[in-house]
C-alpha cells in the first residue's frame, strides 16, 4: 500500500504532468513515503542540499549498509569456522 | 528492499534528464539550479551512471543471488507448511530473511520481481519516455502484467483455515492488498492519460463534461478505491470469523495461527494467540505464524 501512494507522489514529477490542485496535495502527502529526509529537514541553513548531492548520501548510506552486511557477515563466518576448530 | 529502492532510483534517474532553453542554456529538470554544462554536474553524471548499475541493478541482482543461492533452504519441502517450518527454524537464513519473509516458499523470488516493477515504473520510464503517452501506456502494461502474474501465484503468505489445508481466501492478506493497490493503480494511470489529453488539447471549462475540477474529484476519489475494496473484503472476513470460533490459534511457542491471523485481522491475532497460551499444538501452523508474525513486525 506505502509502495502504491509512493508511485503516485513520483508520478506528477516522473511523467512531467501538473496535477490539479487537490490531487497534488494528496500527492505531496505521499512524498513521506519517499523517506527524503533532506525534504523534511531543515538543513538548508546548513548545507546547499541540491538533488546531486542528495543522490550522493543516499546511495552512499546504501553501500555503506551492504559493506557493513557483508563485513559483519564474514565475522560471522569466521567466527564459525574458528570456533569448528 | 523495494520500498527503500525506488526513492533512490528516482534520484539517481534525475540526473540524467535537461531540459535546453532557447538562449542555448541547459538545466535539469528536477532541480533548476544546476547547470547542464558544469564539470560538476558532468561529474555527478557519471557518478549517477556508476550508481545505476551499482544500486539500482546491482541491489536486485544480488538480492536475486542470495536468493538463487539459498532457494532450496527457503523452500525446502514440497509440502508447504512443512518448508514454512523448516525455513523458519534455519538460522542461517537469518541475514536474508526479510527479503523472502513475506511471501510464500514457493515464491521466494517475489521481493526481486516487486523491485524491478516499481524501477521500472519509477526509474527507467523516467529517464526513456518522459512526459509522453508511452511513458503512461508501459506503467499500464507493467501493472497488467504484475496483476495477472499476482493473481495466478498470490505470493504473498496466506492464512490457512483451522483444518491447515485450505486457504482462507476471504481473510484478507497482503495479496488482496496488493491486487487491490494494483486495480488502484491502473485507474489512476487512466486518469493521468485523460488529464494529459485535457492539458494537451485544452480544458472546456463550463461546456465539456470533464472539467479540472471534475477530474481532480475523480483522482482523489480514485485513491481510496483500494482501501474500500479492503474494507468490504475485511467486513465480509469478520462475518465469517463468528463460525470459525475462538479456538483458532494453537501455535505455542511460535504464536502459531495467532500469528497468521495478525497479518489478515488483529481479531484472529487474539484469538490465536489466546490459543497459543493455552498450549495449543505445535508445528507447521507454528511456523507459519512466526514469519508471519516477523512479516509484521517488519
Amino acid at each position: 500500500m506505502l509502495q502504491y501512494y509512493q508511485m503516485v507522489s513520483m508520478l506528477s514529477v516522473a511523467s512531467a504532468l501538473p496535477f490539479p490542485p487537490t490531487m497534488s496535495g494528496v500527492a505531496n502527502v505521499g512524498w513521506v513515503t519517499n523517506l527524503d529526509v533532506f525534504s523534511f529537514a531543515p538543513t538548508g541553513c546548513a548545507v546547499v542540499m541540491d538533488i546531486h548531492r542528495r543522490m550522493l548520501s543516499y546511495t552512499v548510506v546504501i553501500i555503506m549498509a551492504g559493506l557493513a552486511t557483508s563485513v559483519s557477515k564474514s565475522v560471522q563466518a569466521f567466527r564459525g569456522g574458528s570456533s569448528s576448530l | 528492499m523495494s520500498f527503500i529502492l525506488p526513492s533512490v532510483a528516482r534520484l539517481v534517474f534525475s540526473t540524467f534528464t535537461c531540459i535546453s532553453l532557447d538562449t542555448g542554456e541547459s538545466f535539469l529538470v528536477a532541480d533548476k539550479s544546476i547547470d547542464c554544462a558544469s564539470s560538476y554536474h558532468e561529474i555527478m553524471v557519471l557518478y549517477g551512471v556508476a550508481m545505476a548499475f551499482l544500486v539500482c541493478v546491482g541491489v536486485s541482482g544480488g538480492c536475486f543471488w542470495l536468493l538463487w543461492k539459498h532457494k532450496h533452504q527457503i523452500n525446502p519441502h514440497e509440502d508447504r507448511d512443512e518448508a514454512l517450518r523448516i525455513r523458519a527454524e534455519d538460522e542461517s537464513l537469518d541475514f536474508i530473511r526479510f527479503i523472502f519473509v513475506s511471501y510464500e516458499p514457493e515464491c521466494w523470488y517475489w521481493e526481486v520481481v516487486e523491485m524491478v516493477r516499481m524501477l521500472f515504473v519509477t526509474g527507467f520510464l523516467v529517464v526513456i519516455f518522459r512526459g509522453s503517452y508511452s511513458q503512461i501506456c508501459i506503467c499500464m502494461v507493467i501493472t497488467v502484467v504484475a496483476i495477472a502474474y499476482l493473481a495466478s501465484r498470490k505470493p504473498f503468505l496466506q492464512v490457512r483455515k483451522e483444518d491447515n489445508v485450505t486457504v482462507d481466501e476471504d481473510a484478507p492478506n497482503n495479496n488482496t492488498v496488493a491486487l487491490a493497490m494494483m486495480w488502484q493503480t491502473i485507474v489512476t494511470l487512466t486518469l493521468c492519460n485523460v488529464l494529459k489529453g485535457k492539458e494537451a488539447e485544452g480544458w472546456d471549462e463550463g461546456t465539456g463534461m470533464m472539467t479540472k475540477k471534475r477530474l481532480d474529484v475523480m483522482m482523489v476519489s480514485s485513491q481510496f478505491l483500494g482501501l474500500f475494496v479492503l474494507g468490504l473484503k475485511t467486513k465480509r472476513a469478520g462475518e465469517g470469523d463468528g463460525e470459525r470460533g475462538a479456538g483458532v490459534g494453537g501455535g505455542g511457542e511460535y504464536g502459531g495461527e495467532g500469528g497468521a491471523g495478525g497479518e489478515g485481522s488483529s481479531r484472529e491475532a487474539r484469538e490465536g494467540g489466546g490459543g497459543a497460551r493455552e498450549g495449543g499444538e505445535r508445528g507447521a501452523k507454528g511456523a507459519q505464524g512466526k514469519e508471519l508474525t516477523d512479516n509484521n513486525h517488519h
